[in-house]
């Protein structure tokens, strides 16, 4: 679980996923033949050159969600936009770190006895909010943040048991499960690919797709988990700690029927829990890769607690499983007609 | 235009990424010509005669509908809307095996949900599409996925037609236009195209879009985000012309089109089509002699007679 710390704790908001691609070259860069950054910033690991196909290729995007200074205002607190899908609720009170330097911020919201009855009942808007890194004037914060530094939000990993508390599992999860994934020797070629900018429009993903041209792509992400507390009839799933979550469509893309059925019926055989994903929302780098080239394409998933917030709560034994069933789904590859 | 095709088109089961059954019926009838068939794994199907540069004629083969998404505990499935909206309405739905369900409108008015007639049917994951019904009447047709299924009898009428002479051309049935033109770019991109015409039925429901049902085939001048180029809009008009076909101006401003999706990858292309009413709902209707003409339009503007 080292790694997957070092990968949860890593800031890497959109567009500034360098930290996160340094720990993994640095990880399993030696299993690789080739390793190849792009200017855009997605990292790709080859193996298996020379062997028969179909070419395959694993994803997982590098960044996170996130916030961007946006201007520094007169007082030294520090206006900010969101990099990707932030609920502004979420914000209010939070540790944050910003620019190269990591400096520590708090999105400051006025005490309770400061607010009245209505006040209180209404989500301040996001540009309400400002960063306090405790200065006194522009000049001051000037000189440890600067327009355009990345915000992250300061959590950091902790293990309970099985249970995984971090931020970023959307998607360090995935990065993880792929650098796990490369250990192993697949009978095809295979391009692993840790994208960027996922989270801003599936960004690095296509390019990284139009580069590659795979046969098949795996995308392994970090999804999530729907277990909460309502009175509402609705089974709650994806759930937490039942095994890995398979798509079935998105908002993007509706998942090569074949490869969805190869990878439930690996799991049935092998006795690996697994779960359909549900809603049926979201959108991840495979939409934006069978826009640029006709390839078979599946998404399998963690289930996560309160992705896209300053924490969440993952499964170990969600990521174990996930591993499991890629690995073995991708031996049976030739099984399959797509 | 075959009737008979239409018919079967609109018939067959096949909502976005579920299309494999219209896409048989497409190839099965480009078999008996002399194009050379292909399809790739997201299941657009290809079809090309002699060299390119090809005139490329292009539609879509899915259709909106439902995916089931959870079955709650009184036995009622709880729908995701792909992209079915209002206008689809309650009713009759099947799935791929041709059991049968009854959609509704949850009382908050937003959420579909249906009900299986077969025990046990229904489980997650299982695609819906209305029960299809197809009539031909007073010269028009009246059907289910009508807007969707045209374009193909079209493209199956130029192929026809193609057997004939020996021009080069190239016609294009791609997979999940309802799910942002997810097969659109992919299908194209191994073509070298020529001119690019996108075949669709526009929505002719109010009567102030510019054109009208039974007046003739439509080019559109616009797009939400792109433009017709007017030295195409010139050519295409010029041979409507010379084969006495009126042709209809129309500007649509709202919503994504395959034109707006292409132009954003850098392809032209320009949308030639019919007016459609009742579009999006259960029973939609074109006209015959719009398609009649649309179709001679299309085979004209495949034989280049004036493409410089």
């Amino acid at each position: 679980m080292e790694l997957l710390k070092q990968l949860c704790d890593a800031p890497g908001v959109s567009g500034h996923e360098d930290a996160v691609r340094e720990i993994l070259i640095k990880a399993v860069g030696s299993y690789a033949e080739s390793v190849h950054v792009d200017s855009l910033g997605n990292l790709f690991m080859t193996k298996g050159k020379g062997k028969k196909g179909p070419h395959l290729m694993f994803t997982a995007h590098t960044d996170e969600v996130g916030l961007m200074v946006e201007r520094i205002d007169d007082e030294g607190f520090i206006k900010f936009m969101t990099l990707g899908g932030i609920d502004p609720r979420v914000l209010p009170a939070k540790r944050v770190r910003i620019g190269k330097d990591a400096i520590c911020g708090v999105i400051g919201i006025k005490p309770f006895h400061l607010s009245d009855k209505e006040e209180r009942k209404e989500v301040t808007p996001l540009s309400d909010l400002r960063v306090d890194i405790g200065a006194s004037s522009r000049s001051e914060t000037e000189r440890f943040v600067d327009v355009g530094d990345p915000i992250w939000f300061d959590t950091l990993f902790e293990q309970q048991g099985d249970i995984l508390k971090a931020k970023a599992f959307d998607d360090r999860a995935g990065c993880y499960m792929m650098a796990e994934l490369i250990k192993h020797e697949f009978r095809f070629p295979a391009t692993f690919v840790w994208s960027v900018q996922e989270e801003m429009g599936l960004r690095g993903g296509r390019i990284a797709a139009a580069r590659v041209r795979p046969d098949i792509m795996i995308v392994l992400e970090g999804t999530g988990a729907c277990d909460l507390p309502t009175d509402a009839d609705v089974a709650r799933r994806p759930f937490l700690g039942k095994g890995p979550v398979i798509t079935i469509l998105d908002r993007t893309v509706v998942a090569n029927q074949r490869l969805v059925e190869l990878l439930c019926q690996t799991a049935e055989r092998d006795g690996i829990p697994w779960q359909f994903k549900r809603p049926l929302v979201g959108g991840t780098d495979a939409g934006a890769a069978v826009r640029v080239k006709a390839l078979g394409a599946a998404v399998v998933a963690i289930p996560a607690r309160y992705i896209h917030t300053p924490v969440a709560l993952a499964h170990l034994k969600d990521i174990i499983n996930t591993i499991e069933l890629v690995k073995a789904a991708a031996e049976r590859l030739r099984e399959v007609k797509l | 235009m075959n009737k008979e095709v239409l018919q079967e088109l609109c018939r067959v089961f096949g909502p976005t990424g579920r299309e494999s059954r219209v896409a048989e019926i497409v190839k099965t009838h480009l078999e008996g010509t002399n194009l050379e068939v292909t399809a790739d794994v997201l299941g657009n199907v290809i079809a090309r005669k002699g060299d390119g540069p090809y005139p490329v004629f292009c539609t879509h083969l899915d259709q909106p509908g439902w995916v089931v998404e959870h079955r709650d505990k009184k036995g009622f499935l709880h729908l995701k809307s792909v992209p079915a909206d209002e206008k689809l309405g309650e009713g009759w739905a099947v799935d791929e095996g041709g059991n049968r369900y009854r959609v509704f409108k949850e009382s908050d008015g937003k959420s579909w949900r249906a009900e299986s007639l077969v025990e046990g049917e229904g489980e997650m994951g299982t695609f819906l599409v209305p029960k299809a019904e197809f009539e031909a009447s007073k010269g028009a047709y009246f059907a289910t996925a009508l807007a969707d299924r045209v374009g193909a009898a079209l493209l199956l009428d130029i192929a026809g037609k193609a057997n004939k002479g020996n021009q080069a051309v190239s016609l294009v049935c791609y997979t999940g236009r309802h799910l942002k033109f997810t097969g659109l770019t992919a299908a194209l991109e191994d073509l070298d195209i020529e001119r690019l015409y996108l075949i669709e039925a526009l929505p002719c429901d109010e009567g102030n879009e510019g054109y009208s049902l039974g007046e003739g085939p439509v080019i559109l001048l616009r797009t939400q985000h792109s433009v017709a180029p007017s030295l195409w809009v010139d050519e295409v008009a010029k041979i409507a012309s010379d084969i006495g076909i009126k042709l209809q101006k129309g500007l649509v401003s709202d919503g994504e089109s395959a034109a707006d999706t292409l132009a954003r990858t850098g392809i032209q292309a320009i949308t030639l089509g019919m007016g459609v009413r009742y579009s999006g709902s259960r029973i939609e209707r074109v006209e015959g002699s719009d398609c009649e003409a649309l179709s001679k339009l299309l085979q004209g503007l495949a034989k280049g007679k004036v493409r410089s």
